[in-house]
């Protein structure tokens, strides 16, 4: 299986297939029509940047509110970017019309948290599914109907289906169904905004599997948006953490697990439940006090200084910059290095100096 | 009764007849448009002072339905117990009036739901909901109940809670909420503490000191909890005996680390197969489970999992009976009937 | 809480059928209706008078049930015409008036509902205040104001009728798309490339319809009500074509001896509206809109 895979990697290019540079999406609160003053700035992200290669998978994981589905919906152009770059296969498309991003959303595609919302009720499955063949005019000398069929038997449906309406499936087969959808226009990008949190556990392991079993075979690239670190950890490649619109660590997935650098990212790998009653009843959790500070008015220096158990004044000051601290390992703490194979509560005497 | 503060050890593996809760055959029915759905078939489990209990299980598959009964909340009309026994402390809860019910909720157990924004009331301050029942159950006066209130308060964390009390459900944050909940389950001093999916709708860093709380708060305060969660990961941290269900059935009991260790019924091997593990290799398979959750409206015949069941044969049409394959340990299978360990065949799915 | 799984196909097949909430009423007021409404947009062919039919022998004959003969089932006026052929015919009249006057204020009210929806900010503020100002003038004064100018034919009072209840489904049909417009399926449609036509016409229209029919079959009541407000007021259809507000107007000056002329066509107004609004009640069930 390893080597399989491994395989597949070396034959896929170097060059990113997406690439985000400094992306920023400010949202304006309680703007009014007539023009009066922009009440408040939302900054949902941040400043976020990263490069996914040609069939690979980057995890983007974070707690609700820091940002990571305000990404995908950014990229996919669903908002409009406050400020950066998204390159998809080296074209330059934060910026780009109407009708020219048209032809950009065949390479790349979504799949949606929600497969009770996401899907049409008032549509058939198969008209659901041939709109986007409409749309981009596809496919080649094939009818919609048997290409539906093929889509369908693709992601494990009855191809029989495709007359029926989503209510009567259940949350698993109506993401199935969201995939197919996605997967009409051969997209080369597949963003996935937490596409298995709504769903069962039985079921949740099934749309795993297909979704890599659909990435071995089509070579599709991954952003997978996701908040459960067990679910990202075995999906991704590389894997990069959120908090409050940036990115904190950025990282090899084995990396990230074995050895992470930032506190956020210890005390999140520290707080996922892990079904082993062995390790999950031995183990110290490294509890964070408070609470998710709001977006809208954010904390000076360091965004994680009010919650992180090591603060000291220059992080309410200074904000880290995102550094290389090893080969495709990338964080933003200034005491990283001081920090390190530090668990739990914090040791006075590591950043005792800088009192 | 009158051991009520000695808690059980865990890990003793025979419990005396006489625990503090004991669930009898308990079978629950809804009325809904497409028809009488069965939410529980035949549900027995017991509960000793001091213990927790893990109830697993997917959406429908009868955890919350159990709390509901237990709680005598059962939706009105639709939801109604058709047979069974739910001893609490010897005294049959199903046949106690809606008036003695009342007296029981709330004092001696105490309910945490999932959702703490839309149980708490919106319009009255955390000080009168929480006092509320502590005047009621335990006659206290106005500041005495006051008094309590914020040493709850305390307990559960809420800073500067003499202050805080008297502030509206929407001046705290999510998990704030959460612990203000628990405080006012805590504050007439339950010997049973049901919390029904209590940190889903927070995230894992929030869901760790909501966790680390309520594990503490048991040991403080010596009372028995049901957990019920979606979350193996949950039940492996917090409980001492788990309960798997699946379409209102209690397919596998057992102390936890029997459950993790050795599951006996295909459903909670597939489970946990489903979970992607610490040490597995990216691009490797999730040993998930075909198929989707039965119709409750229309069951299948025998085994509910048959279905979805890799090992099923012609036996599971009928119901399975219920077997042991070590102490306190037990699923209903007939593939331990046969003496097959489900457990050694996972791989084979 | 979900206690009831989705069903799969199989499953449903061997279910027994059960009917569903609000379809007794949607039934029942829809047959109703039905049959007024073929009786009496088939009245030119099948009354059993010519409705204008003057015939001095049989002058003010009661219904049958009060006493009359079955030759005038519902009786006779003062000049001897047939009341059931009369109401038959006012129906055609009134009912035309009154789906006219839906329909039109259904498609602009729908337009403006979704385009201010939708695209909100600037059309949404235009749309919101031109509904504004129209709910603060008083309808009855325009429709008056109208009909003096212009002079009341059919077409003109259904078009005056739908321009005072326009507001109402623009209204309901703006909130509604909103709620629609946020939903997952929206975005899946921009990010497979759809344009802002596809995604008015094809995904929000058919989801906000059920509300949209829902909220005619209720207004159609209260739009009939209105033309015959105006024809006893004798804004309406003129002599000597019947309709229903018109028939009631003329009778009451003999309601002390021949209160059938008034009672029979109120009665048909009243079932109407009733078996209408019994409709749009059953719809709303069985569709749950809100």
């Amino acid at each position: 299986m390893m080597n399989v895979h491994l395989m597949h990697n070396n034959s896929a290019s170097n060059r990113p297939v997406l690439e985000v540079a400094n992306l920023k999406k400010h949202f304006v609160i309680g703007k009014s029509f007539f023009g009066g003053k922009p009440l408040t700035k939302l900054k949902a992200v941040d400043g976020v940047s990263f490069a996914i290669g040609a069939g690979k998978t980057l995890g983007l994981v974070g707690e609700s509110g820091c940002g990571k589905s305000t990404v995908g919906k950014t990229i996919l152009r669903l908002y409009n970017p406050t400020e950066g770059s998204i390159r998809v296969l080296d074209q330059e498309i934060s910026a780009l019309k109407p009708k020219a991003m048209r032809d950009v959303r065949r390479s790349l595609q979504m799949i949606f948290q929600d497969p009770y919302a996401s899907l049409d009720p008032q549509m058939t499955v198969g008209r659901i599914i041939s709109e986007a063949l409409e749309i981009h005019g596809l496919p080649k000398g094939q009818s919609h109907a048997s290409r539906v069929k093929e889509l369908l038997s693709l992601v494990g449906l009855d191809p029989v289906v495709a007359n029926r309406r989503p209510k009567e499936f259940s949350g698993g087969q109506r993401q199935r169904i969201g995939i197919a959808r996605a997967l009409a226009v051969e997209p080369k990008v597949l963003v996935c905004d937490e596409p298995i949190s709504a769903l069962d556990v039985s079921i949740q392991a099934q749309v795993i599997n297909l979704l890599q079993r659909l990435q071995d075979e089509l070579g599709l690239t991954y952003l997978f948006i996701a908040h459960d670190l067990g679910v990202v950890r075995h999906f991704s490649d590389r894997v990069a953490v959120m908090y409050l619109g940036g990115i904190v660590e950025i990282a090899d997935r084995d990396r990230l697990y074995a050895d992470p650098l930032h506190p956020y990212t210890k005390a999140l790998l520290s707080a996922i439940p892990v079904p082993d009653p062995d390790v999950e009843q031995q183990r110290r959790r490294i509890l964070l006090r408070g609470e998710l500070p709001s977006p809208l008015n954010p904390p000076l220096g360091c965004r994680f200084h009010t919650r992180c158990p090591f603060a000291t004044d220059r992080c309410r000051e200074e904000v880290p910059a995102l550094v290389a601290v090893a080969p495709g390992q990338e964080v933003a703490c200034h005491y990283w290095q001081e920090l390190r194979g530090v668990e739990g509560r914090p040791n006075q005497s590591i950043l005792e100096t800088e009192k | 009764m009158m051991n009520a503060h000695v808690r059980t050890e865990a890990s003793e593996a025979a419990r005396p007849a006489s625990s503090l809760l004991e669930v009898k055959n308990l079978t629950t029915e809804f009325r809904t448009e497409r028809g009488t759905v069965r939410s529980l078939h035949s549900v027995s489990f017991g509960l000793g002072e001091g213990e927790a209990l893990g109830l697993v299980g997917e959406s429908g598959c009868g955890k919350s339905v159990t709390a509901l009964s237990i709680m005598g909340l059962l939706p009105q009309p639709a939801g109604r117990i058709v047979s069974g026994e739910i001893l609490f402390n010897g005294v049959d809860l199903t046949k106690l009036s809606d008036r003695e019910m009342e007296a029981v909720r709330g004092k001696d157990i105490a309910l945490i739901f999932q959702d703490a924004l839309t149980s708490l009331n919106p319009v009255l301050t955390i000080e009168r909901q929480i006092t509320e029942a502590a005047r009621r159950h335990l006659g206290l006066s106005p500041a005495a109940a006051r008094r309590r209130a914020i040493e709850f308060l305390d307990l559960v964390g809420i800073p500067a809670p003499d202050k805080r009390i008297s502030d509206y459900p929407h001046q705290f944050s999510g998990g704030m909420r959460q612990r203000v909940m628990i405080a006012m389950a805590l504050v007439c001093g339950p010997r049973l503490l049901i919390a029904d999916e209590p940190t889903t709708a927070l995230d894992v860093t929030i869901q760790a000191q909501i966790l680390e709380l309520l594990q503490r708060l048991r040991k403080e305060l010596s009372m028995a909890l049901i957990m019920i969660t979606h979350d193996l990961g949950v039940v492996a941290g917090i409980a001492d005996r788990v309960n798997v269900m699946y379409a209102g059935h209690v397919v596998e009991t057992g102390m936890v680390r029997q459950i993790f260790k050795n599951a006996s019924h295909p459903y909670t091997a597939g489970l946990l197969g489903s979970i992607p593990k610490l040490d597995s290799i990216r691009g490797s398979k999730l040993q998930s489970i075909k198929g989707t959750p039965p119709d409750l409206a229309n069951p299948p015949p025998g085994c509910p999992f048959t279905p979805r069941c890799s090992h099923a044969f012609d036996k599971c049409a009928e119901p399975p009976p219920r077997s042991s394959p070590e102490p306190a340990h037990a699923a209903e299978c007939w593939l331990l009937e046969a003496g097959v360990n489900t457990a050694d065949s996972r791989g084979l799915s | 809480m979900t206690f009831v799984q989705p069903a799969t196909s199989t499953q449903q097949a061997r279910r027994p059928f059960r009917i569903p909430r609000g379809a007794g009423k949607a039934i029942g007021g829809g047959a109703v209706l039905l049959i007024i409404v073929v009786a009496c947009f088939l009245s030119p062919w099948i009354t059993p008078y010519p409705p204008n039919a003057v015939k001095l022998s049989a002058r003010l004959m009661p219904p049958v049930f009060a006493g009359g003969s079955f030759e005038h089932l519902l009786g006779t006026d003062e000049v001897g015409r047939d009341i059931l052929s009369r109401v038959m015919m006012g129906g055609s009249t009134s009912l035309s008036i009154g789906v006219l006057a839906v329909v039109v204020s259904t498609a602009i009210g729908s337009l403006m509902g979704l385009v201010a929806g939708y695209f909100g900010r600037f059309f949404d503020a235009v749309i919101t205040i031109a509904a504004e100002i129209q709910l603060a003038l008083p309808s009855m004064l325009i429709i008056f104001f109208f009909l003096a100018v212009i002079g009341p034919n059919i077409i003109t009072i259904a078009l005056v009728l739908a321009l005072s209840d326009w507001v109402l489904y623009a209204r309901m049909v703006r909130a509604r798309t909103m709620v629609e417009r946020a939903r997952d399926y929206v975005a899946a449609a921009k990010v497979l490339g759809a344009g802002h036509g596809r995604i008015i016409f094809n995904h929000l229209w058919p989801n906000v319809l059920p509300t949209i029919l829902v909220v005619s079959m209720i207004s159609l009541g209260g739009v009939i009500l209105s033309e015959s407000a105006l024809s006893y007021l004798g804004l309406g259809v003129q002599r000597p074509w019947p309709s229903w507000g018109r028939m009631v107007a003329d009778g009451q000056q003999r309601l002390q001896v021949a209160w059938w002329i008034s009672v029979c066509p109120a009665a048909a107004i009243a079932t109407v509206v009733f078996c209408a609004n019994l409709l749009g009640d059953g719809l709303r069930q069985l569709w749950k809109v809100e």
